[in-house]
């Protein structure tokens, strides 16, 4: 254990102080301010824009997230009478941006672990570094891991040192601020964040290993890059292809409509008696209501598994709980069973991410019996 | 007699259908100076990897220190120092810190590890040059540097894989001598080189290698002794044109005024007294590089070990 920490140490200290490091640390800043302030500036627009029709135009629907000084909120306005039906403080606040880049730091992160680790086994045996190091009275496995450790800790405190940077510029600026509680999902996200970094650094790593070549292993690692971010849109457009089947949503039978159109002229009835005309209307709402939410669960569910065939799914499917998703599309909010379910506690949303995240430990564990396997092989 | 510290049996290596070692046995006595020698693709790099624990063989065994190297590796990479051609080190780092790190892995002390990091500086006279990043270091300080890495947790046992190659002339004399100075410390090593003067230099015991196997195995004394009436030198004091259409002429050399032929049959003496006379004529004995030659570009009079050692 003590090999390992005295290695791990050397390949983190060589890894953070390297050009490669720093570069990462100056485009990750630089990606994530863009990204968040971009973010900002059009949840502003949205804001403002339907603040302006103060609840006076009919028939428009759109949930959005606007960033008030103090608070990130979740607005929504009903279809039927345009009134402003769901206000409310986002759980996640100013984790909204960390949670809004979070596909971009998917494909991003991907691409840096590769990037830090296609050369990690192929320049050491090129320049015949490997020789020293197999020839150490050192386990194979404790170097080969160590190795990984190493490189990932210093993409991980890179990435969170990035993020962080990012993320208190922004909140600086925009007024936002933080609870204790947002803090620890951070620490936690970013903690998850590493662990999906050391699963492409051991990818990249198992790459250079076979690959025995940096420039090959340079091919390999984009190609494989290209490979995961096709699976990941064939994943999401198999998703949305589920989602096409959306059921139709009742006609509004014209005497329900004249009868809404006199009750504004008129004033509505003290007695809650209506209609039996409307009443079978808000009947058939409400089974359109219960068809629709069963709808969205299988849809989700669906969604779910098809994001175990892609990595930057589970991040993006472990950022929602974590970071107190904030819904796009507007079947989301009133029908989806994670608005239904809102995890409360930190532990209810590490319940609910667990599965991903148990995958993700997986996927890591294979990759390193994998990388031990051809690093105990590796012949120089 | 003691226990050799390195027996090697049947050692074959393959990479698909070749086999690059090929039944290769050899012992190296304590306190020796064993010779790896052979052309480029011989199969000398091959040993001494599988020595080192950085190849599998694919049949054979090799124990070092009375254990299995495929077993114990780790036990016997504590006792050994490995220096190689173009040794690599970490470039951002200086000659001092280099050693630091790799010596570490040996459970020196602190306080030991401090003291011969010195010592094998000085040793390899580096010390002034310690604070240099080993990126700036030239291909025969690198090497020297690769010396005192080697010796820094005070192995019993040094193995030099062609330390020598790419680089300078000052750097390989520099190299020769602390080699040197390491045999005349009684330190158990293993050379491989393709040069044969340095290999006569050093080494109390050499095995010959030629596509993997070994041909010839003795000391130099012994290789040279064990060619007598069968390869021949003549030094002919006129640098008249020898013809070497003639059979068996294996090697002439022309030197101003002189030239020497190395002939592996006597067959041909007649010829060269006919062409200059018996008194220009003078037999010598031929020299290790020459004998080796012989041996190489003979295989078909290999085959027999010369001298006392084990050979496949």
């Amino acid at each position: 254990m003590r090999t390992m920490i005295k290695l791990t140490g050397h390949f983190f200290r060589k890894r953070l102080l390297s050009g490669r490091n720093a570069a990462f640390l100056f485009v990750i800043i630089g990606v994530l301010l863009a990204g968040a302030l971009v973010q900002q500036a059009n949840q502003q627009r949205l804001s403002n824009y339907l603040g302006s029709l103060d609840g006076q135009e009919e028939g428009f629907v759109f949930p959005f997230s606007s960033l008030h000084p103090g608070s990130g909120r979740l607005n929504a306005w009903e279809a039927v009478n345009g009134t402003l039906q769901l206000s409310e403080t986002m759980l996640g606040g100013a984790l909204f941006l960390l949670r809004a880049m979070t596909p971009l730091l998917a494909f991003f992160l991907l691409l840096a672990g590769l990037l830090y680790a296609y050369d990690m086994v192929s320049s050491d045996l090129e320049t015949r570094l490997m020789d020293s190091l197999l020839g150490l009275p050192v386990d194979r496995r404790a170097l080969g891991l160590s190795k990984a450790f190493g490189e990932t800790l210093a993409l991980a405190l890179t990435l969170a040192v990035g993020c962080m940077a990012a993320l208190v510029t922004v909140s600086v600026i925009s007024g936002l601020q933080w609870t204790l509680q947002q803090m620890i999902r951070t620490i936690i996200f970013l903690l998850i964040l590493g662990a999906y970094c050391f699963l492409f650094v051991l990818l990249g790593m198992w790459i250079s290993a076979i690959a025995r070549s940096s420039q090959k292993a340079l091919w390999i690692c984009s190609a494989v890059f290209v490979a995961v971010f096709s699976v990941h849109a064939v994943v999401e457009n198999a998703a949305s292809l589920d989602r096409a089947h959306l059921p139709d949503f009742p006609d509004l039978p014209r005497e329900v409509s004249q009868h809404f159109e006199d009750a504004k002229i008129r004033g509505y009835p003290d007695s809650d008696w209506l209609p039996p005309e409307v009443e079978a209307y808000f009947a058939e709402l409400d089974a359109y209501s219960t068809e629709l939410a069963d709808f969205m669960r299988s849809r989700y569910r669906n969604e779910r598994w098809w994001s175990f065939l892609s990595p930057p799914g589970l991040l993006i499917e472990v950022s929602g709980p974590l970071l107190q998703d904030q819904y796009y599309h507007v079947l989301d909010v009133f029908y989806s069973p994670e608005h239904e379910r809102r995890p409360a506690s930190l532990g209810a949303s590490l319940r609910q991410a667990g599965p991903e995240i148990v995958w993700l430990g997986l996927l890591c564990l294979a990759l390193m019996a994998l990388n031990i396997r051809t690093l105990t092989r590796l012949e120089v | 007699m003691n226990e050799p510290i390195i027996e090697v049996r049947d050692l074959v290596k393959r990479y698909g259908k070749v086999a690059v070692v090929d039944g290769v046995n050899f012992d190296v006595p304590a306190s020796t100076t064993f010779g790896l020698l052979g052309p480029n693709g011989a199969g000398k790099t091959t040993i001494v990897k599988m020595l080192t624990g950085l190849a599998k063989p694919s049949a054979g065994r090799v124990r070092m220190f009375s254990h299995d190297i495929a077993k114990r590796p780790n036990a016997i990479k504590q006792r050994f120092g490995h220096v190689y051609a173009a040794m690599a080190f970490f470039p951002e780092l200086n000659g001092q810190e280099n050693l630091a790190f790799f010596g570490r892995f040996y459970g020196l002390t602190k306080q030991r590890l401090r003291e011969r990091i010195e010592e094998t500086l000085r040793f390899v006279n580096l010390w002034d040059e310690r604070k240099k990043p080993v990126g700036a270091y030239s291909s025969g300080m690198k090497q020297r540097l690769g010396i005192a890495k080697a010796l820094v947790h005070e192995p019993d046992l040094l193995l030099f894989d062609e330390a020598t190659n790419g680089v300078d002339v000052e750097g390989t004399d520099d190299i020769r001598k602390l080699m040197f100075d390491l045999r005349i410390q009684g330190k158990t090593t293993v050379v491989t080189s393709h040069r044969l003067d340095e290999i006569e230099l050093l080494c109390d015991d050499i095995a010959i290698l030629d596509e993997g196997k070994i041909v010839r195995q003795g000391s130099p004394q012994a290789i040279r002794e064990g060619l007598r009436g069968v390869l021949f030198k003549y030094v002919v004091s006129r640098s008249t044109p020898i013809q070497e259409e003639w059979s068996h002429v294996a090697a002439t050399v022309r030197y101003i005024g002189t030239a020497s032929v190395v002939l592996s049959s006597e067959d041909v003496l007649g010829d060269l007294i006919a062409q200059f006379g018996a008194d220009d004529i003078e037999a010598v004995e031929p020299t290790f590089e020459e004998a080796c030659l012989w041996i190489l570009q003979h295989p078909e009079m290999n085959g027999v070990p010369v001298g006392s050692a084990e050979t496949g």
